[in-house]
């Protein structure tokens, strides 16, 4: 008789998750009680995190194309969602997920050069320093 | 599909038409191609979801903040992901947070390869990665910090910038930013980007303690060199870790390190097996204890020994003697507890047998009996050096050289109390390997008139120097010149004693050609001199120089011009020569000078102008210093014309 675990997001909506679901969180695993609120996450992407630890307890073979196709798209978020998504997986700690979406984030970077990333920030004494160094390594 | 696209809210990137204003930028971003979001479709507005794309200049809304809600462990893990040094180097441009995070990253710890869930198919991988792993390991690239460029973030930057780029293999700090120094947090940054470091050197840096040594060590397991100087602020811990964790240690130097004694060189004799050499300067805290330890652990490996200005005794002395089985190299320097009986038992410690070169500065233990006994004990000596030693008598250095059997190199250096019954007791009771004898500044060589001794020559020395010795003069000269007659290379300056007749005689009677001749300073020289030279050693003359000789004239130089073939390097300086002169020099077809100096010549003028060109032809270096008949555009010329030459004016 699995246990039901409940699951409340910082805009008071609550989700109802199967308890193999819900221990794929350390976070919940080691919590004494059934009913978890999870401040600063809307029900939004609390929704996601249930959807991707449903589809993890489902299947037992992580390693099976299906659902590495499936994560892959899992993943496929713009940025704004991708932060929310780490973070809510960060604070269940969901190891799993939260080394998926930030792989994503790594993989995203490997797209961009230098060049982009100095536009965006001011360039302080810090950065000059440090830019000066790299660029003497041809970066 | 659509859920994941279909996000609740305004998405404040795509306000509608060109997201750019300037349409020029768009190029950068669209020309990234498949790379990025391959799931949407190419009707759709490109959404480049990526964190750093935007220009502050284009859009309102900075969204650049959102990476930022993410925790530092987050942060980290991502970072650990980044493929390649191209993208480690562009996060660690980005603030100092994500620069520190970086750097605290071990290489070892960057996960290479994409996991499963890699968006983009595996031949997309490129060859960079590859060669990135390659490379990481080697320890190629060296850099040098000073000053104002020493600082913490800089140290950081280097960590995640050199691990991609063939590894960071030496650092050297000198000193340190005083506003924002060096820290044990810049050495913990290279310790984990850079762990194939074998040589570390901080001069200087007060604000680097025993903790950042512990983080080298904790991950610099290659370390071979280590070299601390004026680091008050590391002790015998931060030794002892190094010890401890580098086997492969192999060079020690410490200077001025306050807080450095015996344990941490008990530390370092214990752990490092292959220690070659050690050079210990200035530590008060070190004595015979750590000394002794090093010594006798490194019994079999340790080759050149150091010490200067140290308070040990006798004690180190002794068990070097005993010990210092490998040693072929020591200079004791400054040592003031140590005696005559320090050096006697040093020698009949018959330790050092392998023992070539040995240097003594400023001991006062450097009596006539305690060399004699090392020169006994240490039967394959080849070098001495002794220097400010106010005790060694003309019969303690007569023998010392009758003991010392393979000396090869003689260096007297202010030790006054040698005279030229010593200097000549030398030249005769060598053995037959003295090939270079230098005295320099002994205010005790002055002629004695001695009339000629009744000796054998000293075949075999081919060197002589006799720098600044005031009392040395023309009777001297002429018994050198019996002495020894098979010189090469002779340095006689500052000798103002020295006139043409005792210079001539020297000149004659030496059978083999004089090679390198400087007679800089010797202002009782005149062109008599110089042309007898010429003529009779032109054949072998390579280098003359002739600097501060005020006598010397344009005749000395037409002799040098007509007869020295082989000379390439000639330095006249501040002596008496004209336009004239110089034209002789290029007039001379056979000669091919490549470093010439007229630094200091005033008669030297404009005119020379064509000479000098047609010596350029062979010139390599040329010095036109202080010649105030030269003018600016001359030397502008010459530069131009002699590209190949290194012109100093």
């Amino acid at each position: 008789m699995s246990r039901v675990f409940k699951l409340k997001s910082s805009d008071n909506e609550t989700f109802e998750v199967e308890e193999a679901a819900a221990l794929l969180s350390e976070t919940i695993k080691s919590s004494s009680s059934t009913e978890i609120t999870v401040p600063n996450v809307k029900a939004e992407i609390l929704g996601k995190v249930v959807e991707w630890c449903n589809k993890h307890a489902e299947s037992e073979d992580t390693k099976d194309q299906l659902i590495k196709e499936w994560d892959a798209e899992f993943v496929s978020v713009d940025q704004h969602v991708l932060f929310k998504l780490i973070t809510a997986a960060d604070y269940l700690q969901i190891k799993e997920l939260v080394d998926q979406l930030t792989q994503r984030v790594g993989d995203m970077i490997k797209a961009k050069t230098l060049k982009t990333v100095e536009m965006t920030y001011p360039t302080f004494n810090v950065e000059r320093e440090v830019q000066e160094e790299l660029k003497s390594l041809g970066f | 599909m659509s859920k994941l696209f279909g996000f609740a809210g305004s998405d404040d990137f795509f306000p509608g038409g060109s997201i750019y204003e300037n349409p020029k930028e768009a190029g950068l971003f669209l020309s990234l191609g498949r790379h990025v979001d391959v799931y949407f479709p190419p009707s759709k507005r490109s959404r480049i979801s990526a964190p750093f794309v935007f220009n502050q200049q284009s859009f309102e809304q900075k969204k650049q903040v959102s990476i930022n809600v993410l925790p530092e462990e987050c942060l980290f893990e991502i970072f650990k992901r980044l493929p390649g040094g191209e993208e480690r180097s562009a996060c660690a441009c980005v603030s100092k947070q994500w620069l520190t995070l970086l750097s605290n990253i071990h290489r070892d710890e960057f996960c290479n390869k994409n996991t499963n869930l890699s968006v983009k198919s595996q031949d997309e991988i490129t060859g960079d990665e590859a060669e990135d792993q390659e490379t990481e390991s080697c320890g190629y690239l060296s850099r040098s910090l000073e000053g104002k460029k020493a600082t913490d973030v800089r140290l950081s930057a280097i960590a995640v910038g050199t691990a991609s780029r063939g590894g960071l293999g030496k650092l050297m700090i000198r000193g340190s930013n005083s506003a924002r120094p060096v820290t044990n947090i810049g050495l913990k940054a290279i310790s984990h980007g850079c762990p194939s470091l074998r040589v570390l050197s901080l001069w200087n840096v007060s604000s680097v303690g025993d903790e950042g040594l512990c983080e080298i060590a904790k991950r610099c397991h290659l370390l071979e060199k280590l070299d601390l100087s004026l680091c008050p602020a590391i002790s015998d811990k931060g030794l002892a870790a190094i010890a401890r964790s580098c086997p492969n240690l192999t060079d020690l130097t410490l200077e001025s390190c306050f807080n450095i004694g015996n344990e941490g060189l008990q530390a370092i004799g214990k752990c490092c097996p292959n220690l070659k050499s050690v050079s210990i300067k200035n530590c008060p805290l070190v004595g015979d204890q750590g000394i002794a330890s090093l010594v006798s652990s490194s019994s079999d490996v340790l080759e050149k020994v150091k010490l200067q200005t140290l308070t040990i005794t006798d004690v180190s002395l002794a068990v070097i003697g005993h010990y210092g089985k490998a040693v072929t190299d020591l200079v004791l320097t400054n040592l003031p507890n140590v005696c005559e009986r320090g050096f006697w038992v040093m020698g009949n410690g018959h330790g050092l047998q392998k023992l070539k070169s040995f240097t003594v500065t400023s001991c006062q233990g450097a009596t006539d009996t305690g060399l004699e006994a090392v020169a006994k004990g240490c039967p394959n000596l080849k070098q001495f050096c002794l220097r400010k030693c106010l005790y060694i008598s003309d019969s303690g250095l007569v023998s010392f050289c009758k003991a010392a059997g393979s000396l090869e190199s003689l260096h007297l250096e202010e030790c006054h109390r040698i005279t030229q019954y010593g200097f000549f007791g030398v030249l005769s009771n060598s053995g037959a390997k003295l090939k270079a004898l230098a005295f320099v500044y002994c205010l005790g060589l002055k002629d004695l008139n001695l009339g000629l001794p009744v000796v054998s020559p000293c075949e075999s020395l081919r060197s002589l120097s006799i720098r600044n010795c005031p009392g040395f003069g023309n009777s001297g000269l002429a018994v050198l010149g019996q002495l020894c007659p098979q010189l090469q290379h002779v340095d006689f300056s500052g000798l103002e004693g020295m006139t043409d007749a005792g210079f001539l005689s020297l000149l004659r009677s030496t059978e083999a050609g004089l090679v390198k001749v400087n007679l800089s300073g010797c202002v009782n020289l005149t062109d008599k001199a110089v042309s007898t030279m010429a003529e009779l050693h032109g054949w072998t003359l390579e280098v003359v120089n002739l600097e501060g000789c005020r006598m010397i004239s344009d005749s000395g130089l037409v002799a040098i011009g007509e007869n020295c073939p082989l000379l390439s390097d000639l330095d006249i300086s501040r002596c008496a020569i004209t336009d004239f002169g110089i034209a002789s020099l290029a007039l001379a077809d056979q000669l091919n000078l490549q470093i010439l100096s007229v630094s200091g010549c005033s008669y030297v003028s404009d005119k020379s102008l064509p000479a000098l060109v047609e010596m350029g032809e062979t010139l390599l270096g040329l010095n036109l210093q202080h010649c105030n008949a030269i003018s600016s555009s001359t030397v502008d010329r010459l530069v131009e014309q002699l590209w190949r030459c290194d012109i100093l004016s």
